[in-house]
């Protein structure tokens, strides 16, 4: 068996970062926030869903992953990449929302301003950026949240689905159930240090 | 034309401190990172803490990783970072590998 070669070991070193599937959660659980928003009786739980996401993903990085798979600084280049990456996600998003809100808010008087299709648009948008997003950081399953995305939002398109968010939920209940399965593995392949029992086989003590 | 250095010389320039199984992977495995912490670095080299903590000494003392003990809240951490010195000898050490190699391709 050959050992692996410096680009597998970074790669290896990445994933300890982004693979315990709590950013999945995280972004899951936010999406589904929207549907619980649906059920309360004010408007801005979304927000507060985001900060609590935020926090709660920080802290069970502290207290879950950290202890198991230790903490590590990336290379000058991946940190680039990652950086870039995050830059092409806000411009993919950005851009196109506010020129959906400039279409919608300023220009159009129609009362449907993006003919019935809102909900595809929408979807279209953030499905781009997922995928995008999802090829730069090496997050492959992200795409399938991308397909999810726009799958319901074309569902809710064709169907005329009521609740407007439906492809927020859908997605969110994916991303969930995909991180809850990540972050099992990520648990089975790290245990805590105490318990790790490492490499018996000694090497020679020069 | 050159002539061929011989086995014994290119055996001589192979560095001693990383030219054992479990110094080069840790020293690998720094190489590609910016730094990590003691239990990252466990982790991903399977290596028992002993044999983890025997060879950072080593390293250490040859200048090659810099250790930093610091708390975290009340937890002790383990900073560490392949120095310039360590990253130039790991490229020397890879290096001075590849005519020996080819000495016994087979």
């Amino acid at each position: 068996m050959h050992p692996p070669p410096l680009t597998e070991l970074e790669r290896r070193a990445y994933r300890t970062v982004v693979d315990d599937g709590l950013l999945d959660l995280a972004f899951g659980i936010f999406l589904l926030s929207f549907w619980v928003s649906e059920l309360l009786p004010f408007d801005g739980f979304p927000g507060i869903a985001f900060l609590l996401t935020v926090y709660g993903w920080a802290a069970l990085r502290r207290t879950i992953v950290e202890p198991r798979a230790g903490t590590v600084r990336l290379s000058a280049t991946r940190k680039a990449r990652v950086k870039r990456a995050k830059r092409w996600m806000v411009l993919l998003i950005g851009l196109p929302v506010a020129a959906v809100f400039i279409w919608v808010v300023l220009l159009s008087s129609a009362k449907q301003p993006l003919g019935g299709y809102g909900s595809l648009v929408i979807a279209g948008i953030f499905a781009l950026a997922l995928a995008v997003g999802g090829w730069m950081l090496e997050l492959l399953r992200f795409w399938l949240y991308a397909a999810v995305l726009l799958a319901a939002g074309l569902w809710a398109t064709l169907v005329s689905e009521p609740f407007e968010r439906f492809q927020f939920v859908a997605t969110g209940a994916v991303a969930v159930v995909s991180g809850a399965l990540v972050l099992a593995r990520f648990l089975r392949r790290y245990p805590p240090p105490s318990v790790h029992e490492g490499n018996h086989a000694e090497t020679a003590h020069d | 034309m050159t002539e061929p250095t011989a086995p014994g010389e290119l055996l001589g320039q192979i560095d001693r401190v990383l030219h054992e199984p479990a110094r080069l992977l840790m020293v690998s495995q720094l190489y590609v990172v910016e730094s990590s912490d003691f239990v990252f670095l466990l982790q991903q080299t399977g290596l028992t803490q002993g044999n983890l903590s025997f060879h950072l000494s080593k390293l250490e003392d040859a200048g090659y990783v810099a250790v930093e003990k610091t708390f975290e809240g009340k937890r002790p951490k383990t900073l560490l970072q392949l120095t310039t010195t360590g990253r130039h000898a790991f490229e020397k050490y890879a290096r001075s590998l590849r005519p020996l190699l080819e000495i016994t391709e087979i």
